[in-house]
């Protein structure tokens, strides 16, 4: 694959790609004969973003014919290309304040490997990077490209009870900016949406992840619906509740583009779904909600379970009307790979679910492995609005444990932490890293509240 | 016990609110019927350094009504940051876009929280009504607890002078920063100043010359004139002194006080000397150094 960026469409594409670099760290890279779509999912896989560029904004695309395999599958578009690489070091190359000066043109390209090693493993791709800068000046990156070990796919929202609205990135930042954001990398502050008929009401919700000092402020914004657009709520009040870190990324980027939000969302179990739309570029932003307890919603939540037998409640804010379970995840893990045969790194672009009623239409997902897909989406929905996921703030500390709690959902981690036997609260930003031993990492758990009888501990693991 | 105002002077309510916020997480708001008393005097923070502030009521507030039992008097503890983030929203001169029509602040209590509560009524770009609300949670404290409040005793001082803009001082002690945590802050009664560091490796002397020094209210009582020339001194931690600096956003005027072994006094004064809005009293203990002794 080979394709070559002008100056100017370089500068949009890195603004993409620094967006992408906000919702995750690894970047997905699909390209058809027509499109070229980036992808990260962010660690917990609640929210999910993807950039999609129309052959017609470079000045030149390439694709390697010869690898076509998908006739077998008797598509139009099976020829595709795919990979997987941190976005981070991409970023840096094409970030950088001198190459942002300087460069005439890029062109990337996909060397792959098509040798295979002694043991049969391939060997690794390469995204070749070189910037044409002024003066003949010629700087070639040559970046590890990985196999997609996992595909990640979005959700599509159901169409009969969707509320859609537009709104100019400026706008919804002025309405951001009322809300101070807790210092720190950790913090991920949360903001509940209300929907009303005729006015928007936005609040701010602690999360458990907030530094102390922020629990200290509560804020509230009411604004007028008309600061929207387009304003179509299916069943006024709609109350929802996502974080704002991603959210924050895409306001930026549509800010940058001078683009306008299309966003939309059905109730507030299911995720959020953000359109940005510009010359030759479709991006999608999915960010998952939480329910917040106690709202009033307008329409009957078709995903809700009530969840009696949850273990644990986080019973320690009985006042608090607002609680708000974790958020869902977008994304969902589908096939590995490894498990399909060599040719299937073409995968069959087919939308996952035909929308009923809806006129609009919904972008494919990057990625849909023609395995396993899902035999009738509506009695499977993606996104159950149970707490089993954990927020990615969540994720980045306990990654930092070394304990392995990432992987474990929040069942299996209040089993774990739940070895004394007894009931108990927990604090997840008390969870303190000492980097003390060189060969360990220690996890420090503090602030243990004990909700049965027994007397307070505090353990030190 | 109500209170109820509308903040009118919202950019000097916030750059007062910047400098406490940078010395304390925590401060005491104590409301009277004339002025307002920000207080930090938190033993803990590094340094000692404390402040005692009086800020006349008219000078940030209009339609200012307060009742209560304890002689029309409210003292709250709250947090500075939050106080802060809420007057960031509020104040037009910041990133927010809005603008600004009215902030009322009251008292309120919500969810059985006591809250200090900010609305602000504002208008969109287009001209659409935005209001935003802001509940600082504050503890309320009792009056027991108010009378226990005492401001630092400082014997008279040897000195006063006055600061050049603190903005240049902040440059200067922030280079010096790195290489000493003590200063000495030296100065005569004939308009110079010096800030010192001096350690081990390295001594470093900064001088000012032609400060004022203000003629005290009972100048007259000092029958032997003091020898203009003769330098008092004291020592001071160069964090305190730092922390002090950081009310450069908002002063105007800063007098400095030095009693001699004892601790320096500066008094920021918010808006003109003459018709002061207020005046932010910092006390910095002195360091006492052995070996001098």
């Amino acid at each position: 694959m080979q394709v070559t960026l002008d100056s100017f469409a370089l500068k949009s594409f890195t603004k993409s790609l620094n967006c992408l670099s906000r919702y995750g760290e690894e970047l997905t890279i699909y390209a058809t004969p027509e499109t070229f779509s980036l992808s990260a999912t962010n660690l917990s896989k609640s929210a999910y973003c993807r950039f999609k560029y129309e052959k017609q904004f470079f000045s030149k695309y390439v694709l390697n014919e010869q690898k076509s395999t998908g006739t077998e599958w008797g598509l139009d578009e099976a020829i595709s290309v795919t990979g997987q690489m941190l976005i981070k070091p991409l970023l840096s190359i094409l970030k950088h304040r001198t190459v942002e000066k300087t460069v005439e043109k890029c062109e990337m390209s996909i060397i792959e490997g098509n040798l295979r090693m002694e043991d049969g493993s391939p060997v690794e791709d390469n995204l070749v990077v070189r910037l044409y800068c002024k003066h003949g000046v010629v700087k070639t990156h040559r970046l590890l490209l990985l196999t997609p070990t996992s595909l990640m796919a979005p959700g599509v929202p159901d169409a009969y009870n969707e509320s859609n609205l537009t709104i100019g990135p400026k706008a919804v930042k002025d309405m951001i900016e009322h809300f101070p954001l807790a210092r720190g990398v950790k913090s991920d502050p949360q903001l509940i949406w209300s929907f009303g008929e005729s006015e928007v009401e936005l609040r701010s919700l602690e999360s458990s992840i907030d530094s102390k000092g922020k629990a200290q402020l509560i804020t509230e914004l009411t604004i007028s619906a008309e600061e929207f657009d387009v304003y179509n709520v299916y069943a006024s009040p709609t109350t929802i509740a996502f974080h704002l870190r991603e959210f924050n990324a895409t306001i930026a980027f549509a800010e940058s583009m001078s683009l306008s939000l299309n966003i939309r969302f059905t109730d507030p179990s299911a995720p959020l779904f953000i359109d940005v739309e510009g010359d030759s570029l479709e991006a999608l932003f999915v960010i998952s909600t939480s329910q917040v307890h106690g709202a009033v919603t307008g329409a009957p939540s078709q995903y809700y379970q009530p969840l009696a037998n949850k273990k644990r409640e986080r019973d320690e804010t009985p006042v608090d009307q607002n609680r708000v379970k974790k958020p869902t995840k977008v994304a969902q893990r589908i096939n590995k790979l490894e498990s399909l045969p060599q040719s299937t790194q073409v995968v069959r672009p087919t939308p996952v679910v035909q929308r009923t009623e809806s006129d609009m239409t919904m972008p494919p997902p990057s990625f849909i492995p023609p395995a396993i897909l899902p035999h009738n989406p509506f009695q499977e929905p993606l996104f159950w609005p149970s707490s089993s996921q954990l927020s990615a703030a969540n994720g980045v500390a306990f990654q930092g444990t070394g304990l392995g709690l990432e992987y474990m959902d929040a069942d299996e981690l209040a089993n774990m932490l739940e070895g004394e036997g007894e009931e108990v609260a927990y604090d997840f930003s008390a969870m303190v890293v000492l980097p003390v031993n060189p060969h360990r990492s220690y996890v420090r758990r503090a602030n243990f509240r004990v909700l049965s009888k027994s007397e307070p501990t505090c353990t030190t693991t | 016990m109500r209170f109820r105002a509308s903040i009118e002077n919202v950019p000097t309510f916030f750059k007062i609110m910047q400098s406490i916020e940078k010395l304390q997480k925590k401060c005491i708001i104590k409301f009277t019927e004339t002025n307002m008393h920000i207080i930090c005097n938190n033993d803990a923070n590094e340094g000692g350094i404390q402040v005692w502030s009086q800020i006349k009521v008219d000078s940030l507030f209009v339609g200012y009504r307060i009742q209560s039992n304890a002689a029309n008097e409210i003292t709250m503890a709250l947090s500075s940051e939050a106080l802060l983030a809420a007057l960031k929203s509020a104040s037009p001169s910041t990133s927010s876009t809005y603008e600004t029509e009215e902030v009322v602040m009251k008292l309120a209590k919500k969810n059985g929280q006591a809250v200090l509560t900010l609305e602000i009524n504002s208008l969109t770009r287009v001209g659409r009504k935005v209001r935003v609300s802001h509940d600082v949670k504050i503890e309320v404290m009792r009056p027991n607890d108010v009378a226990r409040l005492s401001e630092p005793l400082c014997p008279e001082p040897d000195l006063h002078i006055l600061l050049p803009p603190l903005q240049k001082l902040r440059t200067i002690v922030e280079r010096l920063r790195p290489m000493s945590d003590i200063l000495a802050v030296r100065a005569n009664n004939s308009g110079c100043l010096q800030l010192s560091i001096n350690t081990e490796g390295v001594k470093v002397d900064t001088e000012w010359k032609n400060c004022t020094n203000p003629k005290t209210q009972n100048a007259e009582d000092e029958d032997e004139a003091p020898d203009p020339e003769k330098m008092f001194s004291v020592l001071v931690s160069i964090r305190s002194f730092l922390k002090f600096l950081n009310s450069h956003v908002v002063s105007t005027t800063t007098i400095a006080c030095i009693c001699q072994n004892h601790c320096m006094i500066l008094y920021v004064y918010i808006g003109d000397v003459a018709d002061a809005g207020g005046v932010l009293t910092f006390y910095i203990p002195a360091i006492i150094d052995d070996e001098n002794l």
